[in-house]
């Protein structure tokens, strides 16, 4: 009786996640078809970009890049304009002492605090500036103008979001190396076996020095 | 990439795809588990017989994520002793070797033995350890593979990246 022995190979890969993949693909597909089909930045193909000398279209579709950025800008200085008008009529002769009392010296904390609770902000400063009774009025009006410019608004929000983002990412750099909190990379699947995922426990078990050097704690803010 | 290029790439993949396992599979048993166990058997001594009757047997697939490689060795003596399942699993005792042909051994005209005495051979289970221990490496093979080979159908894109 020759001898006879086996060894089993599971596959993480198989043809039906081939398939679910090329499912989600088609219907992204189509969906991209109907975002083109009602305009806007997916209209075109994005290949323009590199491909030829087509400048790629701006969100609604209609001019270029260069053009929208242009009427975006002026659509925001005449907003401003309208908005700083409003104000200073209501807020007396001293326009640009009132303003400046009402932003304040630290544009940073002032954004903050903009972002985390605008009514708020503007109520109190606007009170604080001029100690008027129809201070709440003021700042809903300051606040309506400026949520009027949409994309401005949500910009610097996100961009307070992302600060906020990079003092967390710091703290729990530090706390990854110091062996406080596990961090486990595995596979976009996530069915990876233990063995070939990274954990930072192990790591730091194991390779101490290599760990400190993953999550050193650098400023990855952009800003100095 | 554009979905609909994805799209197209992924078909191709998609045809590929049981072919690239059986090359795969099969390539990567005969290289590093059989080769292996060549090796090891050259090592311990076997002789070339033995070693040339140690094979991949089949493929069997269990299920869709599930693959099963048998191993086959096989030698069987003059008289039908198996030597093959002597070496790997069961050994043999101290035994006595004669010649088929009475006074063979012979020099110079003088008979001078019935034959030998030798000492019986230790199993060597190279088989089932080479299994046991390549296996993980195996695994980890075909899966670079497997990404390798999704990574240049895909123009570097990775579906599955660590």
């Amino acid at each position: 009786m020759p001898f006879d022995d086996f060894v089993d190979l599971n596959a993480d890969l198989t043809i039906s996640d081939l398939e679910k993949l090329d499912n989600l693909a088609q219907k992204a597909e189509k969906r991209l078809e109907n975002l083109k089909k009602r305009g806007g930045i997916f209209s075109t193909s994005t290949s323009n970009i590199t491909s030829g000398n087509k400048a790629p279209v701006d969100f609604v579709g209609t001019l270029p890049l260069g053009k929208q950025d242009k009427r975006i800008e002026k659509t925001i200085q005449r907003l401003t304009k309208k908005v700083e008008e409003d104000v200073v009529k209501n807020l007396g002769k001293d326009r640009e002492g009132t303003l400046s009392k009402i932003l304040g010296d630290d544009v940073g904390r002032t954004l903050f605090s903009i972002g985390k609770n605008p009514v708020g902000f503007f109520t109190n400063a606007i009170i604080g500036a001029t100690g008027a009774g129809f201070a709440v009025q003021i700042a809903q009006f300051v606040i309506n103008e400026i949520q009027r410019v949409d994309t401005f608004f949500k910009a610097f929000v996100d961009r307070i979001d992302n600060r906020t983002n990079q003092l967390k990412n710091k703290e729990i750099q530090a706390r990854i190396a110091a062996g406080l909190t596990q961090e486990i990379l595995t596979t976009e699947s996530g069915n990876v076996s233990a063995r070939d995922a990274y954990n930072t426990f192990n790591e730091f078990n194991s390779n101490r020095s290599k760990l400190e050097d993953d999550f050193a704690i650098r400023n990855t803010s952009g800003y100095e | 990439m554009e979905v609909k290029d994805f799209r197209t790439r992924l078909q191709a993949v998609k045809i590929q795809f049981y072919q690239f396992q059986s090359h795969a599979i099969n390539s990567l048993a005969k290289t590093l588990i059989l080769e292996t166990m060549h090796n090891r058997m050259r090592d311990f001594g076997y002789s070339d017989k033995i070693i040339q009757g140690t094979a991949i047997a089949g493929v069997d697939v269990i299920s869709a994520r599930r693959f099963r490689i048998f191993f086959h060795s096989e030698y069987f003596g003059y008289n039908g002793f198996d030597v093959a399942l002597a070496r790997e699993k069961n050994g043999t005792v101290d035994h006595i070797v004669k010649p088929a042909k009475k006074k063979a051994l012979t020099s110079d005209g003088t008979w001078f033995s019935k034959g030998h005495e030798v000492s019986g051979i230790i199993p060597s289970h190279i088989i089932e350890r080479t299994l046991d221990e390549i296996a993980e490496p195996f695994l980890d093979e075909y899966r670079r593979s497997e990404r390798s080979w999704l990574e240049q159908n895909f123009g570097g894109t990775a579906i599955i990246a660590i």
